[in-house]
């Protein structure tokens, strides 16, 4: 389970970004975090997943502080999908993806190898591994990066406890991309239980495979709850200011279709 | 056996065969040179130098030469070739550490201050170790520790410094660091002048002499001290390989890694302080190998800090004692400063690197 209790985030020139923000997500569910540009929904993110620390508050995850974790702990507990990892020097995919078994054991053994062959083929990545990273298109390199997440987080197995952090990681990639990630991750849900943060814009998938939404203002959590609390015609109108149309998708969770 | 490996290991000892094939050239090249260093000279052509290494290896030792010879090659050519061997290694492997930890190949200790750090340090010592007591004794008493001491605490102080004012935010921040580097480098240019018109004349010819780098007057005392700290801090430098790596997507997703980014910043300069700072006192300011060494790797070896950083250490030796020869051999009986020999040969050589590749992006 992950906690923040009364977060609040102040740069060093003392803007605040986010104001006593306080949420809970159970183990195994995918929660979305939602809201307009510089809402203070990617700082929500970076102390969540500690890299930044809260000016006050505090984040738990499990019932233990993040601040108690060292960085290795932390590391095998979760990982994050970050929207977009430059590289200025000519990595291969391969290197990558080893990456993602830094903070399991200084050497890498056969046992590793075999984790990395996993995530490679669930992805599809066999074709191109000794391929230069950043010779790849926008969407391939997500990928990549997708998988060195995964690399990161296995093994795992049934109510794993471990938390993937996606930070608007689909923008501006291709539909198939776009599919393929988001199958994987709800399958690693439906498997393992594994439990997802999610900084998304496309509220449509939010809405259909989210458990929880958070919907942030001016870095204040204005709304929470089911998608069917928080996706209504008002909420929207008075917090995007788009006028929808709902209509009910699968299990009945709101569909929305923007006019 | 072969059948289970996984496809990522095979692949992976692939890349490492390539490399171990490579540092075995490099290798052998290294011995070749650290031959006709010693062999080569004004007296002896560079056909009798090879005949001569010939000799050396099936023989064990010349087969005439003795006495004076003997003392020649080995008080003074053989220190001189060690000396620029470590010089080299050491400059090459900081190089390529600083490298990766910018995230950009222009980086080097000369750029972020380590080298002008060192030249102050050396400076201060020459003018002011006469005039107050309590330095006096240290120089008579340490005669060999003393001004790379003071080489090291100035390169700390000047590369800290440089990292201290690229910090945003709590990040290094590498536009401010490359304009932070700049000016730090020539606050210490104009500060050193400011010094040197304090100078007396015997004071003066040291100060130019050393400061234009030169292999010259090296011995085994140097060697075995400088090579002492080059070969610890050059290994405890590639023992940072993966945390290196990981900085190299960046230091948000080497914290998500798991790495203690700020440990490695930290370590990182020092230890290239510890290792540039000692070597800028002996050798002087000589540029270039650590940015042009582990470029030329970089392009054939591909990034992997691990591979990069061992391979450097040989490359940048064996450039530098190439360059010494170049040096002693061109315009004999006199010889060059090898600074400009580095410069010289490194600059055009660096320029059509960067064409070439400009064209491969496109």
């Amino acid at each position: 389970m992950i906690l923040g209790e009364n977060l609040t985030f102040q740069t060093s020139s003392g803007k605040e970004i986010l104001s006593n923000v306080s949420l809970s997500i159970d183990s195994g569910t995918m929660a979305g975090i939602i809201g307009k540009n510089g809402a203070g929904k990617s700082t929500l993110i970076k102390l969540l997943a500690g890299l930044d620390q809260p000016s006050q508050g505090e984040v738990k995850i499990d019932d233990r502080e993040l601040e108690d974790f060292s960085e290795r702990e932390l590391a095998v507990k979760r990982s994050v999908l970050s929207q977009e990892v430059p590289v200025s020097f000519g990595l291969s995919v391969l290197d990558i993806l080893l990456m993602g078994r830094y903070p399991h054991a200084r050497r890498v053994t056969t046992e590793d190898y075999k984790k990395v062959d996993f995530v490679i083929e669930s992805l599809d990545l066999g074709g191109g591994l000794k391929t230069s990273y950043p010779s790849l298109s926008g969407g391939e390199r997500q990928k990549v990066q997708f998988g060195r997440a995964l690399c990161q987080l296995l093994p795992l197995e049934k109510d794993c406890r471990k938390v993937l952090f996606l930070d608007e990681p689909l923008a501006a990639l291709d539909l198939s991309v776009q599919q393929l990630i988001l199958r994987r991750i709800r399958s690693f849900v439906d498997d393992y239980g594994l439990t997802v943060v999610f900084v998304l814009h496309d509220l449509n998938y939010i809405s259909r495979h989210c458990d929880k939404v958070f919907l942030l203002e001016k870095g204040q959590c204005m709304l929470h709850g089911s998608p069917k609390d928080v996706f209504t015609v008002d909420h929207l109108y008075r917090y995007f200011d788009v006028n929808v149309q709902l209509i009910k998708g699968a299990e009945n969770r709101p569909h929305m279709i923007f006019n | 056996m072969s059948a289970q490996q996984p496809l990522s290991q095979k692949l992976h000892l692939q890349q490492e065969t390539r490399f171990l094939v490579t540092l075995i050239v490099l290798g052998l090249l290294l011995i070749f040179c650290t031959f006709l260093g010693t062999l080569w000279g004004p007296a002896t052509s560079f056909f009798q130098a090879l005949q001569s290494s010939y000799q050396v290896f099936t023989q064990g030792q010349l087969a005439q030469g003795e006495g004076i010879i003997n003392d020649l090659i080995y008080q003074i050519r053989l220190p001189r070739v060690f000396l620029g061997l470590i010089a080299g290694a050491g400059f090459a492997v900081s190089g390529g550490a600083l490298q990766v930890l910018f995230n950009n190949p222009l980086a080097d200790s000369g750029l972020i201050g380590i080298n002008s750090g060192a030249m102050l340090g050396v400076i201060f010592g020459i003018l002011f170790a006469k005039v107050f007591g309590p330095l006096n004794t240290l120089m008579i008493d340490f005669p060999h520790l003393f001004l790379p001491f003071l080489a090291f605490l100035g390169a700390c102080l000047l590369g800290g410094l440089v990292y201290r004012l690229s910090l945003n935010n709590g990040r290094i921040n590498v536009a401010i660091m490359l304009l932070a580097g700049v000016a730090v480098n020539a606050f210490a240019g104009a500060f050193s002048g400011l010094m040197i018109t304090t100078a007396n004349d015997e004071q003066l010819r040291t100060i130019t002499f050393w400061s234009m780098g030169s292999l010259n007057g090296a011995d085994w005392k140097i060697v075995t001290f400088l090579g002492g700290i080059v070969i610890v801090g050059s290994i405890a430098l590639i023992r940072l390989h993966k945390e290196l790596d990981a900085m190299a997507l960046g230091e948000r997703e080497a914290l998500y890694l798991g790495v203690n980014t700020d440990s490695v910043k930290k370590r990182v300069l020092i230890l290239s302080a510890l290792i540039c700072g000692p070597i800028v006192s002996y050798v002087g300011l000589i540029g270039f190998v650590g940015l042009v060494v582990p470029h030329i790797l970089r392009l054939f070896l591909g990034p992997k800090t691990k591979q990069l950083l061992i391979s450097s250490f040989v490359l940048g030796s064996i450039f530098l004692i190439l360059s010494d020869v170049f040096a002693k051999n061109v315009i004999t009986p006199s010889e060059l400063p090898i600074g400009i020999v580095t410069a010289l040969v490194g600059t055009p050589f660096f320029t059509y690197l960067l064409l070439k590749q400009k064209r491969r992006v496109g």
